[in-house]
């Protein structure tokens, strides 16, 4: 007798699944659900999102020129694609010379290093295309890697620049002074033809316009300027003292700063480290000594294979937020799980398909199947989600989006998942039986749905949100349990302690007092359910029926 | 009465003229009546009135607090006027923070192997907890000693969640002689997330420090090891410079003088191309600058966007719910037995645009004065915002796609809905459109908000049933008035074609019985004579 009810209610559970998940619609808004989530969490974290140039720009301590021109300080996907040209605006003509200069000696460094450790087959190349007009540097650099090989490159760059003290070794195979001078010319001079060879230096990115003499030069820039052939122009005052602390940028309105971000900050950090050198020199600082002091230290990171066990999302209020928003979640499929559920039960009444049911099999048969069909339907677009959030975490891991896998990590655990379905089946038997005894009794699915939308919405605000709010304090654990024990309460609570779950004694006591209001709940619905899906009880409302009842004369009432 | 022939056919002419300008009278004034029948009914509608009244009135409020909240700060902000990436963390900042701080999770932990003989790694710590003392107390003159902001960073673990303090973000296990066996298993356990080693010879030499941390991980992860890398070699630089400069007699004033940087400031000018000022002739050849368009701007579009979808959704659906409605109690059929089919459609476009004129008529008058004070507030001296966001091309687009969208998603979804009898079958004729909309029309809205001037943008503008989304979500960036106007005639082209289809279709369905299974079935009933 047991077997055939079970299979009874099995075949409405099946059917009520089926007629949903056959329409494909289904499946596309459960797809798109997460998608969409995610596009919003991108959205969000775009939003939120800083650019670190924005940072290096206002900080008081100036990046080093070489960090901000390698690969941690130009950002490959936000810099200009192409050579920013700018001008500059000194009337003294001294200071900006100075810079220009350094930008030279910066140039110079960028070419032997690269020159000098560049592979042999690369340097070949390299030979090739310049050894007609250019032979003896060539030959000079061929020399030096081939006598300083086992020696590294920035310590032997670093030599020859004469940024630290010089070794006799390179000063026996080179005549460092005249050398960095031979080097110095041919860079400034050949500085269009390299700049392929040698994709590092500035001049791929930034380039001034040659400096314009005359009293019309601003003119003449702020004329560029309009026709867009600068980005904009530096301005220094007339005169210049070691006391510089400001330097203008005048650039059009309307445009963008992402675009000329990456110049302001470099142009400001050669343009300090020439205003630091003018200092140190006015404290008889050597110029070794300068070169330490403008250094940069370089970390060079260090892979090593190790697949760390630990989480790295550990923060416990991150984590408490987590479930706190999983039990949202839960609560919001359970809403909507249920309205389907209302609807279908309205709708079946309505177009007398219940009759036929009610002929074949009983109504607590009906009940159960219809409720039990409902949340597999939910079960099923949880358990598409199970496998659609990992892979979309993956997808987006690896492309440019800020996305922490371990967040996931954390909410795939098995516990919490099957803490999570085994509380979403108890919600939706405690409430689902009374709203389905509810739905019964009408006959219009708006006024179903009408009142439905209510009851769901009183029980989020006077249950389940103040209960999930107390657990956001993280309160003491006798609270915890207490608002575990309130069975309209339980569900949610429990999924948003899914970190910390009580020990397996309160835990099963839960569950247990939860069954047992779950089998009260569908006693009570199931006499809703006989009564009002078989007969044409219309609710009317309460405002209604009184006004009705006291129209009646006195002694009809009696 | 004879007249001769010549004459006949002058009166035959007028009479002939009489009559069809009758006939349009006749057919204007039947879509006439068909439109005020759809205004008073959606007039008389609460949830219309709350749409159009209480919404807005919300809005403006919250838009009022805002200007309110923006007038008072933007004395005391800093900001560049003319590019408004920063604008939404205006005075948020500090929100904006606590948020970023919980998003960054746990602090991640790091070991220092100090190999120097100059107590690097100590100096180190101490200029890390200078910098948080002065982010925390700032120019403050109740700070207290930095000792005492030491101690309570190390007895109170959540002291600087609020404030994106260093400490919350990197901290430094401190434990004496570890091995380096040790620090490997350390990280695989995830106690710290790597390990600096600082060289024997960093103040002689160009120093080149390692940093061992695990390869692999989320990008999320990786970003955050490349900031602390950042950090940490920012802090060892500035304590390598303040050892190298306290060898040499220098007090602190002095090492800070010679270490001070220069700032930059950025100076907006209004320029225009002018013929007056001649460039020198070496600087006379350089090619033009493609300036791409600012992201603010691009992001100025998505209310536009979103105010689109919107009106244009909610008065398509409402059309076909009203059709629905009609067919479902029999309207339909008296409708059909006294006017055109045509007439009926056109009837309900006009009543329904004129109900959705109504509500962005309140929607302006409510929120539009909030919103101009809101952008005025952040505009500089010359308005740049509030002319750039309410630009008159823009709006005037703006308007015009709009009306183009619903005449041509109100004719077919009206037509389809005219097929069904009630919601269930709605779903299924109405199946493909809704198709379209979400798998190529919100893609294309969301690639266009991005690249507003793009080619693929320029192509998909010419596709009818994307053209209004897409040219509203090109607001940024308008085509020049040649391509504007082609992508004009051809949407007005594909409305007429439309309308045709749909008024074949409409005359057809209120009529039937049964709806049809299918898109072959809908066009083949579209087919077949009136």
């Amino acid at each position: 007798m047991k077997k055939n009810s079970l299979k009874t209610v099995w075949v409405v559970m099946l059917n009520e699944w089926s007629m949903t998940t056959l329409n494909p619609s289904f499946w596309i808004v459960s797809c798109a659900t997460p998608t969409i989530l995610f596009a919003m969490y991108f959205l969000f974290q775009w939003f939120l999102g800083e650019d670190p140039r924005e940072a290096w720009l206002n900080e008081e301590t100036v990046k080093n020129w070489e960090f901000l021109l390698g690969d941690e300080g130009l950002d490959q996907n936000t810099r200009s694609q192409r050579v920013l040209r700018y001008g500059v605006f000194d009337p003294s003509e001294s200071f900006s010379s100075e810079i220009r200069a350094e930008i030279i000696n910066n140039n110079c460094y960028l070419f032997l290093k690269s020159t000098l450790g560049m592979s042999t087959e690369d340097f070949e190349a390299f030979s090739d295309v310049h050894r007609n007009n250019h032979t003896p540097l060539v030959q000079e650099l061929a020399i030096l890697r081939q006598h300083f090989a086992s020696m590294s490159t920035n310590t032997l760059v670093d030599q020859l620049l004469i940024r630290v003290e010089l070794n006799e070794k390179v000063s026996n195979v080179v005549e460092v002074s005249a050398f960095q001078e031979r080097v110095k010319h041919w860079v400034k001079q050949n500085q269009d033809e390299i700049v392929e060879s040698i994709p590092s230096l500035t001049s791929n990115l930034f380039r001034e316009i040659p400096p314009l003499v005359g009293a019309h030069s601003k003119n003449s820039l702020e004329s560029m300027l309009s026709r867009r052939e600068i980005i904009g122009y530096f301005v220094f005052p007339e005169s210049i003292s070691n006391e510089l602390d400001h330097l203008h940028f005048v650039t059009a309105v309307g445009t963008p700063r992402s675009e000329f971000i990456d110049l302001l900050n470099w142009y400001r950090s050669v343009a300090t480290d020439v205003l630091r050198k003018r200092r140190y020199e006015t404290e008889n600082i050597d110029s070794i000594s300068q070169a330490l002091l403008l250094q940069r230290v370089d970390f060079v990171p260090t892979d090593i294979e190790v697949s760390p066990t630990g989480s790295r999302i550990t923060t416990e209020r991150f984590v408490r937020v987590l479930y706190i928003a999983l039990a949202v979640l839960m609560y919001s499929v359970f809403l909507g799980g249920s309205v389907r559920l209302v609807s279908n039960v309205v709708d079946e009444k309505s177009s007398k398909l219940v009759d036929n049911l009610l002929a074949n099999l009983s109504p607590t048969h009906l009940l159960d199947g219809k409720l039990w069909g409902t949340a597999m339907i939910s079960l099923t677009v949880m358990l598409l989600w199970l496998v659609l959030v990992p892979i979309l975490a993956f997808v987006t891991g690896r492309l440019d989006f800020n996305v922490d896998l371990d967040v996931f990590s954390e909410l795939l655990q098995p516990t919490v998942v099957f803490n999570f379905i085994l509380f979403l089946l108890l919600a939706y038997a405690l409430y689902g039986y009374f709203f389905v005894g509810l739905a019964s009794l009408y006959s219009k699915v708006s006024n179903a749905i009408n009142t439905y939308v209510g009851i769901g919405l009183g029980i989020g605000f006077l249950f389940v949100f103040p209960a999930l709010m107390v657990m956001y304090f993280n309160p003491f654990v006798w609270l915890q349990n207490l608002l575990s024990f309130i069975p309209v309460m339980s569900p949610f609570v429990m999924v948003a302690r899914s970190g910390k779950l009580p020990g397996w004694g309160i835990y099963c006591i839960v569950v247990c007092i939860l069954v047992m209001c779950i089998l009260a709940s569908r006693a009570l619905s199931s006499l809703m359910f006989k009564r009002g899906v078989s007969s044409e009880v219309r609710v009317k409302p309460l405002k209604y029926r009184a006004a009705k009842h006291y129209a009646k004369p006195r002694s009809w009432r009696s | 009465m004879s007249f001769p022939p010549r004459r006949k056919f002058r009166l035959f002419q007028l009479s002939s003229a009489f009559r069809t300008s009758r006939y349009r009278r006749q057919h204007l004034r039947g879509i006439w009546t068909v439109a005020q029948r759809e205004i008073v009914a959606m007039l008389q509608t609460k949830s219309y009135w709350i749409g159009c009244l209480f919404a807005p009135v919300c809005l403006s409020f919250m838009l009022f607090v805002f200007w309110g909240t923006t007038a008072s700060l933007k004395p005391k902000l800093d900001f560049d006027e003319m590019d408004m990436n920063s604008v939404p963390m205006l005075g948020f900042e500090y929100q904006f923070d606590q948020i970023r701080s919980f998003f960054w999770g746990d602090p991640l932990h790091y070991y220092v192997v100090d190999q120097s003989d100059h107590q690097i790694g100590e100096a180190v710590r101490l200029a890390k907890i200078k910098r948080d003392y002065e982010a925390w107390y700032g120019n403050s003159r109740r700070a207290p000693d930095i000792e005492v902001f030491q101690e309570s960073l190390l007895s109170d673990s959540d002291l600087g969640l609020e404030h994106l303090l260093q400490y919350r973000k990197f901290r430094e296990i401190q434990e004496p002689n570890v091995s380096i066996e040790t620090l490997h298993s350390w990280i695989e356990t995830g106690k710290i997330v790597g390990y600096f080693v600082i060289p024997r010879e960093i103040l002689t030499s160009n120093p080149s420090a390692l940093f061992v941390r695990p390869s692999g991980g989320s990008n999320a992860h990786t970003k955050k090891l490349d900031e602390l890398e950042v950090w940490f070699e920012d802090l060892v630089t500035s304590v390598r410079q303040d050892k190298f400069l306290a060898t040499g007699n220098l007090d602190i004033e002095q090492q800070q003088q010679l270490q001070k940087s220069l700032q930059v400031t950025i100076d907006r000018v209004a320029v225009r191309p002018s013929t007056d000022v001649e460039p020198p002739t070496n600087v006379k050849d350089y090619p033009t600058l493609q300036i791409p368009i600012a992201n603010w701007v691009k992001s100025a579009t998505i209310p536009f966007i979103y105010l689109f979808i919107l009106i244009s959704g909610t008065t398509a659906n409402v059309m076909l719910t009203s059709t629905l409605e009609e067919k479902s109690n029999r309207v339909a059929e008296m409708l059909a037995a006294s006017l055109n089919p045509s007439q009926i459609l056109d009837g309900k476009l006009l009543g329904n645009c004129v109900v959705m004129l109504i509500g962005i008529g309140c929607g302006c008058i409510f929120i539009g004065p909030p919103f101009v004070l809101l952008l005025g507030s952040f505009s500089g001296p010359e308005m740049n915002i509030t002319a750039t966001v309410l630009n008159v091309s823009k709006l005037s687009t703006w308007l015009l796609f709009l009306f183009f969208g619903v005449a041509f998603f109100g004719y077919i979804q009206t037509a389809l809905g005219s097929l069904c009898d009630d919601v269930k079958e709605l779903f299924t004729v109405i199946y493909p459109v809704s198709m379209i909309q979400l798998f190529c029309v919100i893609p294309s809205v969301v690639y266009v908000l991005f690249t507003p001037d793009g080619r693929a943008t320029q192509v998909l503008s010419f596709i009818p049933f994307l053209t209004p989304s897409v040219m509203v979500s090109r607001l940024a960036s308008l085509p020049t008035w040649p391509v504007y106007l082609a992508i004009v005639l051809v949407m007005v082209l594909s409305i007429v074609a439309i309308r045709k289809f749909s008024t074949s279709l409409f005359a057809h369905g209120l009529v039937s019985e049964r709806a049809p299974r299918g898109m072959r079935m809908v066009f083949r009933l579209a087919r077949r004579p009136v």
